[in-house]
């Protein structure tokens, strides 16, 4: 007969309180149900993309989405910016844009005879960045530098931006033509490239007759942007063992040299690995998947969830692979098939 | 045609007819008797003449000029044929020589040699004379052919037509007796390569040590680490991380010996998938998952569980590596690529 106790019975070390930090993170996560409750409203299906909208803002992360249009992007980051009672911006990538029109720029005051603060869209909580790729690179590299930095400086002031803030950028797949794809070191600032799809089949009659029905989505906000920011830090406070930091950083070494972890059928597929930010990314959005599923530490299963949305920007596949026809997805999978789990 | 101080036999025996006639009209038998013997000389000596000769009188540059060289002599005599090299003279090449060739008629030997000249110039040129040495019993005597007179033509151009570019130069397809030096010695080298990398194969491989686990029976190699992990006393002595770390790997390892599920690269919920209904007692895949479970706790979430959880973790993984070891009759021999 088997007797084991449950896990929270079980004794936990001292030195870091599992226990005390499992119920920190039942009590700090309980504004996870209320928003998608009240996301829900909205938008229908689309889990996948929500989450890993939640992963991405609890992490202090921005993600490039890629899919189809129609999709509830749009919808997705402004129900989340409603909810959390936030600003919302959008901005539409066009290949006239300039780095003013996102930024802002300094205007002139006739009246007063001096130079004035016009603050850009990018001074808002959630901006969707709507085909990032039509726009060319100086805009692109505007962007993507007040993302890094979390600021933006006009004339001779530097302003912080206020935060949470979450950057997501969509790509469309479909049309190549005339756009500026953004060069790796630059995607490389996006935490997670999620890959989303269709609805299933029922989610889209739910979705069709909403629509039809006209029924106004009515989100209200339900949290603040201060629970946002107080779950941040709770997200850097769940526990990582050495064993799975050991094992993020085999998967991300895996990348570089394939040959070394046995997978040698890499080899040749492979143009360059993660960088250290995808370590970085990967263990931070591990936590942050740990708290969504309410845990206070994080095992391989967490690693295992978010390695495809790290990876897959990250990785460089050779001009063999694209001949043989393989991806980046199938490259994750096999490292993630070869590498020992602890 | 021929250009030649060829004596022929035919009309030799029609001078000898009318020889015979003046001799017997003149009635002189003294002068018979001379002319008789003066008609014989060639016959009881033993005649050698050489001809050189070609089908054609006219040719045109750098066509090959075929050349028969035909010697006739007794056949007790040896005839040696002249030592062609590559070129005759500053104009002409020997392009390539037949063997002599020899028939006997009657007491003669006839030799013929076909030999390809190519003359690289125009005009009227004289082919030259070929010499040939005669050995008459210890005598050595040499005769030669006439020269030939042939017409070389140089290559007509119609001035009324476009400049050709330039030929490019002719492809002689290789022939198998080229190719077979180099085949042999690819073959030899490739073989000795083989030979080679086999060896080093070999040799890495008796000197590399064969795991253990590879040679024993899972379930027996398994029990054994599990008694070695007993041994160790680890949780005794405070390292419980380490103690489960052990009991989960070799739980793993035995699946992946016993099952061939790559049990070490999958989570606790993707082995637990993996596992089918048809592999094991629903109770005993319950069992490991608890342990499984526990173990994913103490080794990330630092929990540490009691003496009685411990033990019965031991207890539960031997109790499922025996309940599921394979039977005599079940087995199959492993390699270590299994």
């Amino acid at each position: 007969m088997v007797l084991f106790l449950q896990p929270n019975k079980l004794n936990f070390m001292e030195s870091i309180d599992i226990k005390a930090l499992n119920e920190k993170i039942q009590q700090d996560s309980a504004f996870l149900e209320i928003l998608n409750l009240e996301i829900g409203k909205s938008i229908v299906g689309q889990k996948y993309m929500l989450e890993r909208l939640m992963i991405a803002l609890l992490s202090q992360g921005h993600i490039l989405l890629e899919g189809v249009p129609g999709l509830a992007k749009t919808l997705a980051i402004k129900s989340l910016s409603e909810a959390i009672d936030t600003k919302f911006s959008r901005i539409q990538f066009t290949p006239d844009l300039l780095p003013a029109d996102i930024l802002g720029t300094m205007v002139y005051n006739q009246s007063k005879g001096n130079f004035e603060v016009k603050k850009g869209p990018i001074f808002s909580n959630f901006i969707l960045s709507d085909e990032i790729n039509r726009a060319p690179a100086k805009v692109q590299s505007a962007l993507l530098q007040a993302m890094q930095e979390r600021n933006v400086t006009l004339g001779d002031t530097t302003y912080k931006l206020e935060e949470p803030f979450l950057v997501m950028a969509t790509q469309n797949p479909i049309e190549q033509e005339g756009t500026y794809n953004l060069p790796e070191a630059q995607v490389d600032r996006f935490m997670l490239k999620v890959k989303i799809s269709y609805p299933e089949f029922e989610e889209e009659r739910q979705i069709m007759r909403q629509n039809v029905a006209g029924a106004p989505s009515g989100i209200k906000p339900v949290i603040s942007a201060a629970t946002i920011l107080k779950a941040r830090d709770t997200v850097r406070e769940v526990y990582m063992d050495e064993k799975i930091e050991k094992y993020i950083l085999d998967i991300i070494f895996a990348t570089r040299e394939p040959v070394k972890y046995k997978i040698d059928n890499l080899k040749h597929l492979i143009s360059y690995g993660g960088s250290p930010r995808a370590s970085i990314s990967m263990a931070m959005a591990s936590k942050a998947y740990a708290f969504i599923k309410r845990r206070g530490y994080v095992i391989p299963e967490d690693v295992r969830a978010v390695a495809h949305d790290v990876l897959r920007h990250r990785i460089g596949i050779t001009y063999e692979a694209e001949a043989e026809n393989i991806n980046q997805e199938e490259i994750i999978h096999t490292i993630l098939n070869r590498v020992e789990v602890p | 045609m021929s250009f030649t101080v060829k004596l022929r036999f035919e009309k030799r025996w029609q001078h000898v007819y009318c020889y015979l006639r003046l001799i017997f009209k003149f009635s002189n038998f003294q002068i018979a008797t001379f002319l008789i013997c003066f008609l014989l000389i060639p016959f009881t000596s033993g005649a050698q003449t050489a001809t050189a000769s070609t089908k054609e009188k006219e040719y045109q540059i750098g066509d090959w000029i075929p050349v028969d060289l035909f010697v006739s002599a007794a056949s007790n005599n040896q005839v040696a044929f002249p030592n062609l090299k590559d070129s005759i003279s500053p104009i002409i090449e020997v392009a390539n020589y037949n063997p002599v060739d020899t028939v006997k008629k009657g007491g003669q030997n006839e030799y013929h040699q076909l030999v390809n000249l190519i003359v690289f110039d125009t005009g009227q040129i004289m082919l030259p004379r070929f010499q040939f040495l005669v050995n008459s019993n210890g005598k050595l005597d040499t005769i030669v052919s006439e020269s030939i007179l042939v017409h070389v033509a140089g290559v007509k151009i119609d001035t009324t037509k476009d400049i050709k570019p330039i030929k490019e130069p002719l492809k002689i397809p290789l022939t198998f007796k080229e190719i077979l030096p180099f085949l042999i010695g690819t073959i030899i080298l490739a073989l000795i390569a083989a030979l080679i990398a086999w060896y080093i194969i070999e040799r890495k491989r008796k000197n590399q040590p064969v795991d253990e686990k590879y040679l024993l029976p899972p379930h027996v190699w398994a029990l054994k680490e599990l008694d070695k992990l007993q041994r160790d006393k680890l949780w005794q002595t405070g390292a419980v991380k380490n103690y489960y770390s052990r009991l989960t790997d070799i739980a793993r390892t035995y699946i992946e010996l016993r099952y061939h599920i790559s049990a070490m690269e999958r989570t606790t919920d993707e082995l637990m998938s993996a596992m089918h209904k048809g592999m094991m007692k629903q109770s005993l895949k319950k069992d490991l998952n608890e342990v499984l479970v526990m173990s994913d706790f103490v080794k990330f979430a630092k929990a540490q569980p009691d003496f009685i959880e411990n033990e019965n973790s031991m207890r539960i993984i031997k109790e499922f590596i025996d309940k599921t070891k394979q039977l005599e009759e079940e087995k199959k021999p492993l390699t270590q690529k299994d």
